[in-house]
């Protein structure tokens, strides 16, 4: 894994991936040197830093999300974007643990965004529950489930099962079936689910921009 | 990924509803950025309050936090999206395979009970049995017809959640009908269950339950008094137990 400046912001990749290829010929060599100095910042083992600054990067993410804001990686890399730029100015001085800077210039970020209200308020969520927004989610599901292997998808779809307290008895029935512990049961049902709904998401955002491409030729 | 206490998961709900108070809100943020299993403990909280909210689990005030300030961002939608067709699918698809601990009925016993018994007292039961119903039904019917038949009505589920035309079944109330009884066709893949709940949501989708009088291996029936109904479109909803069994069955009444 390397520190690369890219189109989407910095990030810790493998400059093998295919998705990334594209991304590494653009990227910007003169930003190279900040970004690494970002990682020196957090750590002086480059190994440990990296693990550091992924842990930053997907707090952030969690954090703009649950403070209303849409796009949140984006968010996440303007304030990466942000420290690297404050560095120079700040190494030297700054006294306590970096992620705390992190920290203050995400809120700035927020406070930032809900002036330029870019925090909604007032939606309905009930519409995304109905058609057309489920068809395209309803057939993706479909899809991504059929890469799971069976066991998985019994596993993921038995986990969803129930609502209250049966939910809670179902699950203890589960991993006694599995001879594993609750907790361990709940790990696993969270694993499956998250990339079960990365694939999903994935796969609508594709379908919308497929549709978006028809509609424009029309 | 650890198991977080129960005063921590409070923090998260809190955090997620924006009801935690500003100082604790920062330092779980900043717990956020430092711990990758608070991280993940984090997103385990974040689907099971998207959960709740799909499944109705969430009243009152949670509920109105949860519209109003958990699924603001494009993101929280998605996952909301995501979730009902997840809880969905597992309904529909798991639901059969896993019920399998459901007590026998009493038309189960009644059944086991009659395998035991010899045939020739089979017969004559039954014979008995005819006898008793036929007298029954003289004295009953007369009383029927004076206060006029009911006005029935057949409905098979439809997997979407808004009728289209062809779906929805007009009925007319004759003048002097107590009401319609309608038969709800229990979906094939619907595990049989001794706790169905209908569900009956008007134009203005007030809910409120019908009582169910009789129940099939196929079908529910349900009466719905004449007194209570007026013109317009009428959706019905069935849970088995306290899972809602997908689609809607859909009806005008005239």
């Amino acid at each position: 894994m390397q520190a690369f400046i890219t189109s989407r912001g910095p990030r810790l990749i493998d400059p093998q991936d295919q998705e990334w290829s594209r991304e590494l010929v653009h990227s910007l060599t003169d930003n190279q040197e900040p970004f690494d100095a970002l990682l020196e910042w957090l750590d002086t083992d480059r190994e440990t830093a990296g693990q550091r600054y992924e842990v930053i990067r997907a707090g952030l993410i969690r954090m703009f999300i649950s403070n209303g804001l849409s796009d949140a990686e984006h968010y996440a890399d303007e304030t990466i974007d942000r420290v690297i730029k404050r560095l120079p100015e700040i190494k030297e001085t700054y006294v306590g643990d970096p992620v705390k800077y992190f920290h203050g210039v995400a809120r700035n970020v927020i406070r930032e965004s809900r002036r330029r209200k870019e925090v909604l308020i007032d939606i309905v969520p009930d519409r995304f529950l109905q058609e057309p927004y489920k068809s395209d989610t309803s057939e993706c599901l479909s899809k991504c489930l059929g890469l799971l292997s069976r066991d998985k998808q019994e596993f993921i779809l038995d986990y969803h099962l129930y609502k209250g307290h049966a939910k809670i008895e179902h699950h203890r029935q589960m991993a006694g079936e599995l001879a594993i512990t609750e907790g361990a049961l709940r790990t696993r049902a969270h694993h499956l689910r998250v990339t079960l709904e990365k694939c999903v998401l994935e796969c609508v955002d594709k379908f919308g921009r497929n549709k978006t491409h028809v509609s424009s030729h029309r | 990924m650890v198991i977080i206490n129960s005063n921590d998961k409070n923090e998260v709900k809190l955090y997620l509803l924006g009801q935690l108070e500003q100082t604790a809100a920062e330092r779980l943020e900043l717990r956020l950025l430092t711990d990758a299993a608070f991280g993940e403990e984090f997103d385990v909280i974040v689907n099971e309050i998207t959960d709740d909210y799909v499944g109705d689990e969430l009243h009152g005030d949670d509920r109105k936090r949860v519209q109003q300030y958990f699924l603001r961002s494009t993101e929280r939608q998605n996952k909301l999206r995501f979730a009902s067709e997840l809880l969905d699918r597992a309904a529909v698809e798991r639901a059969p395979a896993r019920v399998v601990q459901v007590q026998p009925g009493m038309l189960e016993r009644v059944r086991a009970f009659w395998g035991n018994i010899a045939l020739l007292t089979r017969f004559a039961t039954t014979f008995a049995a005819i006898v008793i119903v036929a007298g029954v039904l003289l004295l009953t019917i007369p009383g029927t017809r004076t206060s006029g038949n009911y006005t029935v009505v057949n409905l098979a589920i439809s997997n979407s959640e808004r009728a289209s035309g062809s779906e929805i079944k007009q009925v007319r109330l004759e003048p002097g009908s107590p009401g319609i009884r309608i038969e709800l066709a229990l979906p094939a893949q619907v595990p049989q269950s001794k706790d169905y709940r209908v569900e009956l949501l008007d134009e203005k989708q007030v809910a409120r339950n019908l009582k169910i009088e009789q129940q099939t291996e196929r079908s529910l029936i349900v009466v719905l008094p004449a007194n209570e109904i007026r013109p317009g479109s009428y959706y019905v909803r069935l849970y088995a137990g306290e899972q809602r069994i997908r689609g809607t069955y859909f009806f005008t009444v005239q």
